[in-house]
């Protein structure tokens, strides 16, 4: 059995040169390596490459203000995320019908793949066992209707 | 069950579980576990099938799915392999390419002349007289193809995953199953897959005899249970091997593509049957066939069996029936020195045993459905004669036949693996395999079971090796002695129906005609024979083929060759291959209002678009007629969340778009917007769109739908050629748009902002930030549609809040919503140009009129350095907006009809529509120069090949939304 949550969540993309240090002289950890995640008290800190991340949750509303003045090399990228989270005993064989890649192998010591599931670029993790992915919030009606088409 | 014996050692079936069933309306009982053949032949049916061509009476041959003796429809489903299909409740079967009954088949009358139908008889006979084609064509197609395709077959979501692997062992016989154990215990991944319901191959039921035969399996499949790392698939097959060690899994409910770090084949090898006059009776059927039913189901395959044997197989299976109760009536072997100590055993248990002595013949029983004997005489192996001037009969009720093997190998050969032909066993095996691919077992040339196991354990240290885990170096276990198939197990018989190839009722004689008509090649004779062309696609047939192919061209068989095995392994229903797919849609903000509102939605790329709005009592036309002119009159609104939304910024962001695009954006100011043009190095129009500067280093940029990601990715592309100061952002999804259109558009506008002179003061092509009811938002004066109209961008997670107020705001206006269908009639009105519409993969834009756009003195952009050497040719079509001369032509041209020019194509159009604003007939076409002047008039061919004449005239095709032309 597996269970798909969907999540309205709150996100907000950080891209450019000096957007790492920008993160951290704001207060927020980000993962050492690119193609990493780690979580933070309000949520999770992606970082997509060198220069470009993806945070969630209540810290998104302080880190759009601070960008409200300008910061050189530090770029606000709007997003439209929805998030779904795929857990239970048949989450692993769902996950192997949606997505081409090793999650397995791939996903392992908080590593996150920029990838595509049931078809739609994506962004993976797997967090204690659940799968978590975020996608443009457009694709949400898509990827409802084909995971339950599959789960019947 | 009148033929099921007592209980097997390791049997498949569950006594305890009856399964009721019935066969060409007659009721029957089988167990569970039991095939659908199994079922049959233990309760006494032997005639489960007809032949393909001839209409003979068949029943098992392979019992492996190495032929098509026996195929099935069950309700919906046809095609059913019955001998690997296991017997389910309820089935309802019938035998396919029958008609009247499997038993009285009306088309058995076709064995009777099959002397007058030879291979390649059709190639030659009906082409003349051509008139009487059509009849000979109607004939043929209904006695061609087996189980009927049923039209209205649900649809079936089957089951597709991708799994990984170190090791996918493939074949579960003793080979397999010990590599797969070495590589387990080493602790690497291992899928161990086979076709069969269960694991084992061979060891299920070739036990000459053995007390303790099974044991051996039971004690393998009891240590692989022991690893966690080791799983296995049954009742599957790898249909193909693909690039990278890629392959499909066809499973009973779908499929499991694998990618695996290593592959070991030991796939095994199909039994071939010696070739003599009725081989393919009822009753006589391949040695390894009688095993499985006897071990495997517990069923007698006769009461009385003969063995016709070639190698140390005949022997074995001789011996087993005798364990299992059936009584052997003699031993015939095509040797004249065998040398097997099995013999003295068989001899010591009063069994008669002929040497260099061949069947010449099965007799067939009174009503031509089992073996009533088999006449045997002295066969001469060197000249392949057989002397029937001292034949004689023996009684028997069916015959088991073992003449050789040839290997399953399709999968090596896909993996690119070198075969050699080896003489000391008769056998192709692999020379030269691919990296990280090994063969194991019997398809390595490896019989005994000793060398099988060895064999297996060598494969398994060669892959860890190539895994670098460190492993001891094993040697190829050394050859036995003797052989396993026969040279040329070939029985010659005057009246035919000596059977090579089971599916296709290709005989002996056949291929010496082929060979005579001049298709002496393996691939010629194939196609021309159609030997191997049949479902099983020649597993049973290849080996001997090839034989009679050498020794027709008196050629060696290494010379000879093999045919191409292509995937897939089996025929694969096609259900499996489709699967569910993934097909992506996107929709807007405004998804779940437009679905209230009545919209007929399209797929426009991904996006799903509102096309109309319906309305009660009034047709599509009228509906879309409508939203125009609601634009043109009024005001209309329209969804464009799905327009891609590309940000650029940094130092160097408008250096960026001044080389990506072709106009200039470097002396752009900031809050204005520029039409941007972007081509690929061949000076191809690839898409346009605008482009706004919100400040010095950032610029918001749009482009068509469809187009959207291949921008962004081209972006990228130059991007980390060029390596400017700039970011990139792809915020299609981010940002909702939305277009208000019309002349009351503005008014509508300014009901929603704070301060109305932010609107008033908006010139076309200016850009603002700004809150429209509390959103921000982008606000763009841009006329696609109208002159007097503005693109509304907004996040996307706010966009049904601005949606909703521009409706309310716009009802005393008469607002519309309006869709894609009323959208394109609106651009055309405007005489815009949709590239990938009125563009395709070669225009450039000299072509499309659009020289304006191109800023050539830059000192760079894409696509430049090709447009100036274009520039210099004198180009030969150019598209030109048009209007009908008259409106009551026969038949309105389309879209993609042609310009004429005296009886010459001139160009085509690319969009035309009527105009309810102008009440015309107008569009866009490519032709020649000398046709592009204003007030040319030129041709266009209808459909119905008239010729409606249209005029040149100027764009936009209406002024101050209601002028004319």
């Amino acid at each position: 059995m597996n269970v798909l949550n969907t999540i309205d969540c709150v996100s907000l993309g950080i891209k450019g040169p000096n957007a790492a240090i920008w993160l951290q002289q704001q207060g927020i950890p980000i993962p050492e390596s690119a193609n990493t995640w780690l979580m933070h008290p309000s949520g999770y800190v992606l970082r997509l490459g060198q220069g470009e991340f993806l945070i969630e949750g209540a810290a998104t509303t302080q880190l759009h203000k601070a960008l409200e003045n300008k910061v050189t090399g530090v770029y606000f990228v709007p997003r439209a995320y929805v998030a779904f989270e795929l857990s239970g005993a048949g989450a692993k064989d769902m996950m192997a019908q949606i997505c081409a890649l090793n999650t397995t192998e791939l996903l392992l010591d908080n590593a996150l793949l920029m990838t595509q599931v049931a078809g739609v670029s994506a962004i993976l993790i797997n967090d204690s066992n659940r799968y978590r992915f975020w996608c443009d919030v457009s694709y949400q009606d898509y990827i409802e209707h084909t995971l339950s088409n599959i789960t019947e | 069950m009148l033929k099921r014996l007592s209980p097997q050692k390791g049997e498949w079936i569950n006594r305890e579980k009856l399964i009721e069933f019935t066969f060409e309306g007659q009721a029957y009982q089988g167990y569970e576990g039991d095939t659908i053949t199994s079922a049959l032949w233990a309760s006494g049916e032997q005639v489960l099938g007809r032949s393909f061509k001839y209409h003979r009476p068949r029943g098992v041959l392979s019992f492996a799915n190495h032929d098509v003796n026996i195929m099935v429809t069950d309700g919906i489903d046809t095609n059913i392999r019955a001998d690997v299909t296991q017997l389910k409740a309820g089935m309802q079967l019938s035998v396919v390419n029958t008609s009247g009954g499997v038993k009285q088949d009306k088309k058995r009358w076709l064995d009777k002349i099959s002397a007058i139908l030879p291979v390649g008889f059709y190639y030659k006979a009906f082409y003349k007289p051509k008139a009487l084609f059509p009849f000979w064509e109607n004939i043929i197609r209904k006695a061609a193809g087996l189980g009927v395709v049923n039209f209205n077959y649900p649809r079936q979501t089957k089951y597709k995953s991708n799994q990984f692997t170190d090791v996918l062992v493939v074949g579960a016989g003793l080979a397999g199953i010990t590599a797969a154990l070495c590589l387990a215990k080493a602790g690497v991944q291992v899928v161990l897959v086979d076709e069969n319901a269960q694991l084992g191959g061979s060891l299920n039921e070739d036990f000459a005899a053995k007390a303790d035969a099974n044991d051996k399996l039971q004690a393998l499949l009891t240590e692989l249970a022991n690893y966690p790392n080791l799983s296995y698939i049954t009742q599957a097959y790898v249909a193909g091997y693909y690039a990278d060690y890629y392959l499909p899994i066809i499973t009973q409910t779908g499929m499991i593509r694998i990618r695996a770090k290593a592959v070991i084949v030991a796939t095994g090898a199909f039994e071939h049957p010696p070739v003599f006059r009725n081989n393919d009776l009822p009753g006589v059927m391949l040695s390894t066939a009688a095993q499985r039913l006897m071990h495997r189901y517990a069923v007698k395959p006769f009461d009385n069996g003969l063995v016709f044997t070639a190698n140390t197989q005949g022997y074995r299976v001789a011996l087993d029936m005798l364990k299992a109760g059936v009584k052997v009536a003699a031993l015939v072997d095509l040797r004249a020195l065998p040398n097997t100590p099995l013999a003295d055993q068989l001899k010591a248990m009063g069994i008669k045993i002929y040497t260099g002595y061949c069947v010449y013949e099965a007799k067939p029983s009174a009503d031509g459905f089992g073996v009533s004997g088999a006449i045997i005489c002295p066969y001469d192996e060197t000249n392949a004669m057989p002397d029937n001037t001292q034949s004689f009969k023996i009684d028997c009720d069916g015959i088991a036949m073992s003449a050789g093997w040839s290997p399953a190998a399709a999968l090596l050969y896909q993996a690119g693996t070198k075969m050699r032909f080896d003489a000391q066993i008769q056998q192709f095996v692999p020379q030269q395999l691919a990296k990280g691919i090994f063969a194991a077992g019997k398809v390595n040339g490896f019989y005994a079971e000793a060398l099988r196991a060895q064999d297996g354990e060598r494969a398994a240290s060669e892959a860890l090796r190539y895994l670098n885990i460190d492993t001891p170096v094993l040697s190829t276990p050394l050859q036995a002695s003797g052989t396993p198939s026969h040279p040329y197990p070939m029985v010659p018989h005057p009246e035919g129906k000596n059977f090579i190839d089971f599916d296709e009722d290709i005989q002996l004689k056949d291929f010496a005609n082929a060979a005579q008509e001049g298709f002496n090649n393996i691939e010629l004779m194939k196609r021309y024979t159609t030997f191997g062309m049949g479902p099983s696609q020649g597993k049973h047939a290849n080996m001997n083929a090839i034989r009679v192919l050498a020794r027709i061209c008196q050629q060696p068989i290494a010379k000879v060759g093999s045919t191409t095995a292509r995937p897939f392994y089996h025929p694969t229903p096609l259900g499996h291959l489709a699967g569910y797919g993934f097909q992506p849609y996107r929709t807007t903000a405004m998804h779940a209002w437009h679905q209230q509102a009545g919209a007929e939605l399209a797929q426009i790329g991904v996006w799903m678009r509102p096309a109309y709005y319906k309305q009660a009592g009034i047709s599509k036309q009228e509906a879309v007629t409508q939203e125009v002119l609601a634009v043109r009159n009024a005001a209309g609104l329209i969804d464009v969340s799905t327009l891609g939304k590309i940000e650029v910024h940094g130092a160097q962001a408008a250096e960026f778009l001044e080389r990506f695009y072709t106009g200039g954006f470097v002396s752009q100011q900031v809050g204005t917007t520029r039409y941007a043009l972007a081509l690929d190095e061949a000076g191809v129009m690839m898409d346009d769109g605008i482009v706004a500067r919100l400040a010095e280093d950032v610029f918001y940029l749009t482009t068509s739908t469809t187009n959207a990601a291949m921008v962004y990715r081209e972006m990228q592309r130059w991007q980390q050629m060029w390596q400017l100061d700039i970011t990139l952002t792809n915020v299609t999804g981010a940002y909702a748009a939305m277009n208000l259109a019309g002349l009351a558009s503005t008014k509508i506008l300014e009901k929603l902002v704070k301060n109305t002179d932010d609107i008033k003061q908006l010139k076309s092509g200016d850009v603002c930030e700004i809150k429209v009811v509390d959103v921000d938002a982008r606000l763009i004066s841009v006329g696609f549609v109208s002159e007097v109209a503005y693109e509304i961008h907004v996040p996307a997670k706010q966009a049904m809040i601005l949606w909703s107020a521009l409706i309310e705001a716009g009802k005393p206006y008469q607002l519309q919503p309006f869709g894609t269908e009323a959208q394109r009639i609106l651009r055309l009105e405007m005489g815009h140009a949709l590239i990938g519409h009125d563009t395709d993969g070669l225009t450039n834009p000299f072509e499309a009129n659009v020289a304006f756009a191109l800023k050539m003195q830059k000192s760079f952009f894409v696509g430049q350095r090709s447009l100036k050497i274009i520039k210099k040719k004198t180009a030969n079509k150019i598209l030109v907006a048009f209007a009908l001369v008259s409106n009551q032509a026969k038949q309105t041209p389309q879209e993609c009809n042609l310009v004429i020019e005296q009886d010459e194509i001139a160009g085509r159009v690319t969009s035309i529509a009527w105009s309810p604003t102008l009440q015309k007939i107008i569009g866009l076409a490519y032709v020649k120069p000398n046709q592009a002047d204003m007030g040319t008039y030129f041709d266009i061919r209808t459909d119905n090949c008239d010729l409606v004449q249209a005029q040149v005239v100027q764009t936009p095709f209406i002024q101050h939304s209601s002028g004319a032309v």
